[in-house]
């Protein structure tokens, strides 16, 4: 297993746990789906795996290695892309540069760092239209596009995903969960967190759901696929 | 009344002292937009930058070029230590309530630092007469040869800082964590030192321009005062937190002190630009030129 | 012995305490006599009050008034001007004083208070500067540099008040600066001093909560200015010249006040008079030393800052609470929530 969380205990305020031990596991060209109700720990979980808040118990693994002290800043060059729940991208830069600054990890490889930009240009006319513009200037939509180039510039091996599709036309949350598959077929493992459940669990391989701190239910995505519905009514 | 060619001596010695007062600016708003701080001690930096510039030009006998690097290098690190050794800390204990506290330490840095060179170097001034003596003589126009040294300097650091912030690795990363820290974290970037980066390369600023005005401004204790008030000015008019706002703010202010030093009455310039601040502040607190980049 | 104590809720305790210090305050140069002691303790109050006043904006609802020396500016020149100008009294010229800072305070606080803290900060400078500059051009009018002499207090009910004799301007400033702590104690007592440290504890949510946000600063800055005009004015008469520099009206002025609020501890209003205490003291004893006077005013700004932000206030009842709660184990309450 490439990502292995367990028995993650995370709290806020002393004695309020928000993650009351939680076990998940990402494997390598793999999508693995969590979902679950506003409040049940999502983000939470993330961030503690980033390193954006620290556990209170229990350990965090990535290639079988402790990752539990993590510095944000030392995601990178772990090889883990991360996607915060917002905006993401530096409005005040161009779009270029916004890119450039995503081959920060290997910045000194020059050669190696101006083909990702390059790459990223030739796969998305969006970005290559906008080359020169300031990213702020960008549609929301145009954002996330930029947002999910700039995570895989240095082809992860991991990528953890808050909320890709938040405020997306359909259209573009179609687009944003073809850019995870084909993140998958690159080989990487994928963990995305994602308000619309349906397309969660149609592009994952294996699903989680979060209840109130806790995994309360978890399983080979296919297995969720017909009663889907039922599980958004019961849980989310 | 006034000829074309004292309008052409006011607006170069305008622009070029207008220049300076940009990169004070600059360094402030660099410092700015990264901390989200005032640095109430920059002046002070100006004032070692001076001091060191005067030692080793003058004490040492260094050649002046290489006694300007000597100096910017030095305030860097004086820069870098502050960052670390006291403003850092207090960030690390207080998180994102520290601005407060963050800009009053820096007034303590400044009251230490002014009180210390009066108490090293006395109230004296250390000048130089002239880095370049001698004069320029374009038709009725004259510029003295020290007014086009102190042009170029400020012309030559304003392109370098610029070029710097655009076209490298760090100082697109200074720009992007001065956006959004936490994305620039997940993308790698050490933000703790980019802010340590961010405060050496403002001081060093500061120590650059107060070596290189030393014959316009010699050094003594309270010289920071004024030119932090400057820099203050600078840095509201362009925009709290643009560098590039502060970059053409301080030409305007030359010209502005510049042509009010010779059509108003005396001594009434400091009022004018000080309710000119005023002004900007009341009316347009993000300053003249910022095009506001929102957020969708 | 416990018992009795139990019975005083903890403000009231420190109340009592205040009172026993003015006793004290009136007491100990009456007593001393002389001229040097009246005039350290004039100083003591004057910078305690100026000092709480810092506190009572920055401790309060976190505005930072670093034009503070601008609005004692302010107060001096508006009482001197009218008392040579318009022939009032010094008295008169107190309200005078206090209403000019007042304005300028008002018009300040309606233009910038609803920005973020960093432009109140920076406008309030701003005004400073621009008083003090407009005061040294004004030299047919304030006589500028040269410096303007200002007249003591004319006698009032028959009592003198001789410069010659320090104690009987001590009075003065006592009277105004127990006035003055009454109105700002009464004020974070009461259910605007609540609203107030709601404020500056989460701004948003206050003003979620259907609060004017704007109108309780405005309130704060407005009275703050005022009774720092009252003390500019006390200032000019005491003092007796006037000079727009930076030490008597400017950025350093602000800084020994600001100093004095921090290093007494913030948001507690008493706390000024321990840091007064302090820097005064220290200023006296140090005197052969007077250049080092402002690098300890700067290392004890940077010491308080970094290593204990809660200030001598905050050492004194860690102290209580400790001595507290070893005198009465078990049914003790923490009194922590008051304070």
């Amino acid at each position: 297993m490439l990502l292995q969380v367990r028995e993650l205990k995370v709290g806020y305020a002393s004695g309020a746990d928000v993650l009351r031990g939680v076990d998940l596991s990402v494997g390598a060209s793999s999508v693995t789906g969590l979902i679950g109700a506003n409040g049940a720990g999502k983000s939470t979980l993330l961030k503690t795996i980033c390193g954006f808040l620290r556990r209170r118990g229990g350990a965090i693994a990535f290639d079988a290695a402790d990752i539990g002290k993590l510095q944000p800043s030392q995601l990178a060059a772990h090889g883990i892309a991360y996607l915060m729940e917002g905006h993401s991208v530096f409005p005040g830069l161009t779009v270029e540069e916004n890119l450039i600054l995503g081959t920060w990890a290997f910045r000194k490889e020059r050669a190696r760092a101006k083909q990702a930009v390059e790459r990223a240009f030739e796969l998305s006319s969006v970005l290559r239209a906008k080359r020169k513009v300031k990213a702020g200037l960008l549609s929301g939509g145009q954002q996330r596009i930029l947002e999910m180039e700039r995570l895989t510039l240095n082809d992860p091996r991991l990528v953890i995903l808050d909320e890709p599709s938040l405020g997306l036309s359909p259209k573009l949350v179609h687009e944003v969960f073809e850019r995870i598959a084909q993140m998958k077929a690159d080989g990487a493992g994928v963990l995305v967190v994602d308000q619309s459940a349906r397309h969660v669990c149609a592009a994952s391989d294996h699903l989680y759901v979060l209840r109130l701190g806790e995994i309360c239910i978890e399983g080979p995505a296919a297995s969720f696929s017909d009663r889907i519905d039922e599980l958004v009514r019961n849980f989310i | 009344m006034f000829t074309a060619d004292v309008l052409i001596q006011l607006t170069i010695d305008g622009v070029s002292r207008g220049a300076m007062y940009g990169l004070m600016g600059a360094g402030l708003a660099l410092i700015f937009g990264i901390l989200g701080i005032i640095n109430m001690a920059h002046g002070e930096l100006f004032m070692l930058g001076a001091y060191a510039m005067y030692f080793a030009a003058m004490v040492l006998g260094v050649p002046a070029p290489i006694a300007l690097l000597i100096s910017t290098a030095l305030m860097f690190c004086v820069g870098v230590a502050m960052e670390r050794g006291l403003i850092a800390p207090l960030r690390a204990r207080l998180g994102s309530r520290w601005l407060v506290d963050g800009y009053v330490l820096t007034i303590g840095i400044m009251v230490v630092l002014q009180n210390l060179a009066l108490i090293v170097f006395g109230p004296r001034e250390f000048g130089i007469a002239a880095f370049w003596p001698g004069r320029q003589e374009f038709g009725d126009v004259v510029i003295s040869n020290e007014r086009v040294l102190i042009l170029a300097g400020a012309l030559f650091t304003t392109g370098a800082l610029a070029l710097f912030l655009k076209k490298t690795n760090l100082g697109r990363a200074i720009r992007a964590t001065a956006e959004h820290p936490a994305a620039a974290q997940v993308l790698g970037i050490n933000i703790e030192r980019i802010y340590a980066i961010t405060f050496g390369i403002g001081a060093a600023l500061a120590g650059a321009i107060g070596s290189l005005l030393l014959s316009t401004y010699p050094a003594y204790p309270t010289v920071g005062g004024e030119v932090l008030l400057k820099a203050f000015v600078v840095v509201i008019i362009g925009g709290l937190g643009s560098v590039w706002g502060a970059m053409l703010a301080g030409p305007l202010l030359g010209l502005i002190e510049a042509y009010a030093t010779a059509f108003a009455p005396g001594g009434w310039q400091n009022t004018i630009t000080s309710l000119l601040v005023l002004a900007v502040l009341v009316l347009r607190p993000q300053g003249l030129f910022s095009r506001q980049v929102t957020r969708p | 012995m416990t018992s009795l104590f139990k019975n005083f809720r903890f403000p009231d305790r420190r109340a009592l305490v205040i009172c026993a210090l003015l006793a004290g305050l009136a007491a100990i140069p009456s007593l001393v006599g002389g001229r040097y002691i009246p005039a350290v303790f004039t100083s003591i109050l004057l910078f305690f009050i100026l000092g709480a006043l810092f506190d009572f904006m920055l401790g309060y609802l976190r505005i930072v008034n670093f034009g503070i020396a601008g609005f004692l500016c302010a107060g001096a020149y508006g009482s001197a001007l009218s008392v040579q100008y318009f022939h009032i009294t010094p008295w008169t010229g107190l309200l005078v004083g206090g209403l000019a800072s007042a304005v300028i305070g008002l018009i300040t606080g309606v233009l910038t208070l609803r920005l973020r803290g960093i432009y109140i900060g920076l406008t309030t400078l701003f005004v400073m500067e621009t008083l003090r500059f407009a005061i040294s051009n004004a030299r047919e009018v304030t006589r500028g540099a040269s410096g303007l002499t200002v007249g003591g207090f004319t006698p009032l009910f028959g009592m003198p008040f001789p410069r010659s004799e320090p104690i009987t301007y001590y009075y003065i400033i006592l009277a105004l600066v127990i006035v003055t702590y009454a109105v700002l104690y009464a004020i974070v007592r009461s259910r605007i001093g609540l609203v107030f440290k709601a404020i500056r504890d989460d701004e948003l949510g206050t003003s979620v909560l259907g609060i004017h946000v704007v109108r309780y600063k405005l309130f704060n800055f407005v009275v703050a200015s005022f009774f720092v005009g009252v003390f500019g004015a006390f200032y000019a008469h005491y003092i007796g010249i006037l000079v727009p520099t930076a030490e008597e009206f400017g950025i350093q002025r602000t800084v020994e006040i600001l100093t004095i609020a921090y290093v007494g501890g913030r948001g507690t209003l008493w706390g000024s008079l321990l840091g007064a205490l302090f820097l005064v003291g220290m200023q006296e004893v140090l005197r052969d030393l007077q250049e080092w006077r402002l690098v300890i005013y700067g290392l004890s700004l940077i010491l308080i800052i970094t290593v204990f932000p809660s200030g001598f206030a905050g050492a004194l009842r860690q102290l209580g609470e400790r001595f507290s709660s070893r005198a009465g184990k078990g049914a003790h309450i923490s009194t922590k929530g008051d304070a």
